[in-house]
């Protein structure tokens, strides 16, 4: 039922200009509406997390974009963060499966926004953006790397020296390789904190339609609107890809596979909720600089699900169009091939009393087309 | 005064209960499944190692098709159960019941092999009035089968309806609330509930208190389950073994013991597949 219409300047020249299908591409039920609605004003509020006190300080800021792109992070001297998380490239590697210094199971997610997220990780198997970003560093097939490895870094290199000693007041000789461990992860934390993306088409087009002023059907054209119809309305996307951000935060099954590259399964969400609970760097540690712990309730009642095995996390579709392949594991080389997954997707690998929510769209190849058009914009 | 009465039940039933979890337990799982896809990805052996590996006494098995049960069961007859499950193939969860055919492919495996239940069906309120569920129940009650059904309770009664003689597995409780499940527990003796996929009875180290009072008024009547609905949760049973061996030790020795394998024999007994 269409509860409401929202015109615009836009749409009545759209009217005048391309006919009567147009009147119908910028109508959303009450529904689509406060969906579509909810999905902004962007960027949210970007607030500092009081688990990493460097956040937001300029100098820490400075030294955590140098050592994002600091090869000597790793072992081999081969790997940065930038090596997957490639600053041309939208933050990510453009590959399916991930290459560190050795080939790793996963797809490499952008490390843009990401500050917004509440778990992070394909598995959720970090809390805090700067656990997260320690966790590679110790990854055998990433960076293989220790605290004895970044030590070399600050005691060998004078500008790395200088900066650890100005922003701590001490030397790096005088700090465990544990603390150097945590510090530089709070370091490469704070850089990533300030990775937002821009106002996007689709904020644009929303702002429009909220407040009646004229859309801009070059950069969102006809075809996205009747993607955002869909899904905002009938296919219900925005049930779990919902807010500014487009995710709920949380995990789920969507019927992938989960059999790595070397023939092991990929327990994600289950393997995850372990991971973080006996991480001695989560929110509750004794690392966390949030001493009142009033922002690690969601750690602290945190518990191990049955159908947390197998679920990943519901990726932010901001910049979606700009990180290809898709999934934990890469398998979706574009957005089509994503939509086309929900499209026919198979009941039997998700259990009857799961993700009720998901059942096969069966689109038309017009409307996959609408939702691909729409993604694009985000 | 419901809360104070269920504070002295729990109190009194902790008194009982195990220092911690025990690593060894036996366990039955009943509801396991062992389909096409399954023994593509783990082969018979591998899958009986699993099993093994996880501390299992007996697992239920049933497979789309039979064969996957079949090939198990060859493996390792003293460890599976086999259940005769009526789809071809992974897929037919929601058209089974209309395919006339079924209750002809029941009845000549029936005859072939050797089975302990027929399920896990999913059939939901009137689809017990169906043909084929009808012939299903009048399948179970010729062969001494139980049925393990996947059922909201509306099935369940029916079933009993049908066959107040009849053996059943409600597999997942139904997803009914732990009130729910003791009233059916209740009023059907022969009806037994397993707990696969589920995780609302135990957080973190605490026993949901309404599920402690299920346990504890109705110790022998509940199973465990892993629930191998897709190939890679093969991988999950020996984590599901864990974690139940974790919760059950917050349980008093005997309820835990009924509940970790001695229910499983029990129904096997009922229904006529152990004597």
């Amino acid at each position: 039922m269409k509860c409401r219409v929202f015109k615009n300047l836009g749409f009545s020249l759209g009217f005048a200009i391309f006919g009567m299908s147009i009147i119908l591409a910028d109508d959303y039920t009450e529904s689509e509406f406060s969906f579509l609605e909810g999905a902004g004003p962007w960027p949210p509020q970007i607030a500092l997390d009081p688990v990493n006190r460097f956040m937001g300080n300029p100098k820490v800021i400075e030294l955590g974009e140098y050592l994002f792109r600091e090869k000597r992070l790793s072992r081999s001297g081969a790997v940065s963060c930038a090596t997957c998380h490639d600053p041309e490239n939208f933050y990510t590697d453009g590959l399916s499966l991930s290459v560190g210094v050795s080939d790793t199971r996963r797809n490499s997610p952008t490390v843009v926004n990401t500050t917004f997220q509440r778990w992070f990780g394909w598995d959720g198997s970090s809390d805090s953006l700067w656990s997260q970003s320690m966790r590679p560093i110790l990854s055998e097939v990433e960076m293989n790397s220790d605290g004895a490895v970044l030590r070399g870094l600050y005691e060998d290199d004078d500008d790395f020296r200088l900066a650890f000693t100005e922003i701590l007041s001490k030397a790096p000789e005088t700090v465990d390789d544990e603390g150097i461990m945590v510090f530089t992860s709070k370091a490469l934390a704070s850089y990533q904190h300030t990775l937002i993306s821009e106002r996007s088409a689709f904020d644009r087009y929303r702002f429009a339609v909220i407040n009646n002023t004229p859309i801009d059907r070059a950069e969102f054209p006809l075809e996205a609107t009747a993607g955002a119809k869909l899904f905002f309305g009938s296919a219900k996307c925005a049930l779990c890809h919902l807010g500014a951000l487009f995710t709920n935060n949380e995990f789920a099954s969507i019927g992938l596979p989960h059999i790595d590259n070397h023939g092991k399964v990929d327990k994600g969400r289950f393997s995850g909720i372990t991971a973080v609970l006996s991480s001695p760097y989560n929110r509750l540690g004794a690392f966390s600089d949030d001493d009142s712990n009033q922002q690690s309730a969601r750690t602290q009642y945190l518990r191990q699900r049955h159908d947390s095995f197998g679920e990943f996390k519901v990726p932010s579709l901001r910049g979606v169009v700009n990180t290809a392949p898709y999934m934990h594991d890469g398998s979706m080389l574009s957005l089509r091939d994503v939509v086309v997954h929900y499209s026919t997707i198979n009941l039997d690998r998700i259990h009857s009393n799961g993700e009720s929510l998901l059942k096969p769209l069966n689109l038309t190849e017009s409307q996959i087309s609408s939702l691909v058009a729409f993604l694009e914009t985000l | 005064m419901k809360q104070q009465i269920l504070a002295i039940v729990t109190g009194s039933l902790l008194v009982f209960c195990q220092a911690g979890a025990s690593d060894d337990r036996l366990l039955t799982d009943a509801h396991i499944h062992y389909s096409h896809d399954a023994w593509e990805l783990i082969p018979p052996a591998k899958a009986v190692e699993i099993l093994r590996a996880a501390g299992l006494k007996k697992a239920f098995v049933s497979s789309s098709s039979d064969e996957g049960t079949q090939k198990l069961y060859a493996e390792a007859p003293e460890l599976i159960v086999p259940v005769l499950r009526p789809y071809r193939k992974r897929g037919e969860l929601a058209t089974w019941m209309h395919d006339a055919t079924v209750i002809e492919m029941l009845t000549v495996l029936v005859s072939e092999n050797r089975y302990a239940g027929i399920g896990e069906f999913h059939a939901f309120g009137d689809d017990m009035e169906l043909p084929v569920l009808q012939g299903i129940i009048e399948l179970a009650k010729q062969n001494a089968l139980f049925l393990h059904a996947h059922s909201d309770a509306d099935a369940i009664r029916r079933i009993f309806h049908h066959n107040p003689e009849a053996v059943v597995l409600w597999a997942h409780s139904g997803f009914d609330e732990p009130e729910v499940i003791a009233e059916m527990l209740a009023t059907y003796p022969n009806l037994w509930a397993d707990l696969a996929f589920r995780s609302d009875h135990v957080s973190g180290d605490e026993i949901d208190a309404d599920w402690l009072k299920l346990f504890s008024e109705w110790p022998r009547r509940i199973l465990l389950g892993t629930d191998t609905y897709t190939p890679e949760r093969w991988y999950y049973v020996e984590d599901h073994a864990a974690m139940s061996r974790k919760w059950l030790a917050l349980l008093p020795v005997n309820i835990a013991e009924n509940i970790a394998w001695k229910n499983a024999d029990e129904l096997l007994r009922v229904s006529g597949f152990l004597k």
